[in-house]
């Protein structure tokens, strides 16, 4: 972080690009660095901001979706956070990950949504998701090697909800999203090390109730 | 014997976890020794071959495309946002025109040439705050 440009710096680059840009068309925004678009928008250029919506939205989306399991509450928290992100955009730091930086904004924007949630299904999803020993497999061990893997989205998908919503949430951005250890951490304000374990224990969970489900 | 294989079995996951586990990218594949291990091994290769297949479908897990409207929705909220006056902008003018303006409104009475006077100060620089708050916002328009 102490590399980071300061919000001056960026700024005034900013305005040297856009007096640079001159007529940018959409095309060649869409080959700009997450950097330069928001040194961009910072400068008074929407269309800039317009392209990082595009580039990110998919991703944002379907994170928070797999957080909530609602397209409506996805869309919600998904305009929320590129809003709270525009608001943000002056404290961002240029050389640090737009990225990461955005996903922290959705999780964040996701917890809340899962913690003051008051609805039947939010609450049965959270009881079942803490600790209930219904969802862990009986004996692991034993119970993989009885069964032959063959596995299927459906399979892996039911799998992933009966994990706590933090642990899919760390799991998915690794595993389908392709974040590194360090985006992770820095997505869920965590410690590399703790994502790592984490992770570890969470493959090593999935494929235990996986096995299990595969037997019955 | 078993501890060398127990070695042997911890080496294999703990290639398999920095190949598939730490950083993205392209599996670059098992390693010479990791496939000799595995070979020989069918725990290990039981093992491997669910994690992988776990992995690879968790990378091909279907995802959504966003819908057109809610990306008119997102960016006409940002724009809306962007349109908003900021009045840190002016962090005295406004104050003080408010102040000023009441001030002017109700020091001076209204049933001498003065108080006409007053109100006529006061009705102008409410125009003046009007005209502030619209410029401020043109202004945020224009960028
Ligand atoms: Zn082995």
């Amino acid at each position: 972080m102490a590399n980071c440009e300061t919000l001056t710096q960026v700024v005034l680059r900013g305005f040297g690009q856009l007096l640079a840009s001159g007529g940018l068309t959409r095309q060649d925004k869409e080959k700009l660095a997450d950097g330069q678009l928001i040194a961009l928008t910072l400068s008074g250029d929407a269309r800039s901001y317009e392209v990082l919506v595009r580039r990110y939205q998919k991703l944002v989306y379907n994170v928070v979706y797999q957080m909530l399991r609602s397209h409506e509450a996805a869309a919600d928290v998904t305009q929320e956070t590129f809003l709270k992100a525009f608001r943000s955009l002056s404290t961002f730091r240029s050389e640090c990950a737009f990225k990461p930086w955005l996903l922290r904004i959705a999780t964040n924007s996701g917890l809340n949504l899962i913690r003051d949630s008051k609805s039947k299904e939010h609450d049965s999803l959270e009881s079942l998701l803490d600790g209930n020993p219904a969802c862990e497999p009986a004996s692991g061990q034993n119970v993989e090697s009885e069964v032959e893997w063959s596995l299927s989205h459906a399979m892996l998908g039911e799998a992933l909800l009966t994990l706590p919503p933090r642990h899919r949430h760390v799991f998915l951005l690794r595993y389908q999203h392709d974040l590194s250890y360090a985006e992770i951490a820095s997505v869920v304000d965590e410690p590399e090390t703790t994502i790592k374990a984490q992770l570890f224990r969470i493959r090593e969970k999935l494929k235990k109730i996986l096995a299990e489900r595969m037997r019955t | 014997m078993n501890d060398s294989k127990n070695d042997e079995c911890a080496l294999f996951r703990l290639d398999f976890e920095k190949r598939r586990g730490e950083e993205p990218g392209p599996d670059t594949g098992i390693s010479e020794q990791g496939k000799k291990h595995a070979d020989s091994c069918v725990a290990c290769h039981k093992w491997a071959f669910e994690m992988e297949s776990l992995l690879d479908m968790s990378a091909a897990l279907p995802q959504f495309d966003v819908p057109e409207a809610l990306t008119q929705q997102i960016l006409a909220a940002v724009e809306t946002e962007r349109k908003m006056p900021r009045m840190s902008q002016y962090p005295l003018v406004l104050p003080l025109s408010i102040i000023g303006a009441a001030a002017l409104l109700t020091v001076l009475p209204f049933d001498s040439l003065e108080g006409m006077l007053s109100w006529g100060i006061g009705l102008a620089a409410m125009v003046l705050l009007k005209g502030l708050l619209s410029g401020v916002q043109a202004g945020q328009q224009a960028v």
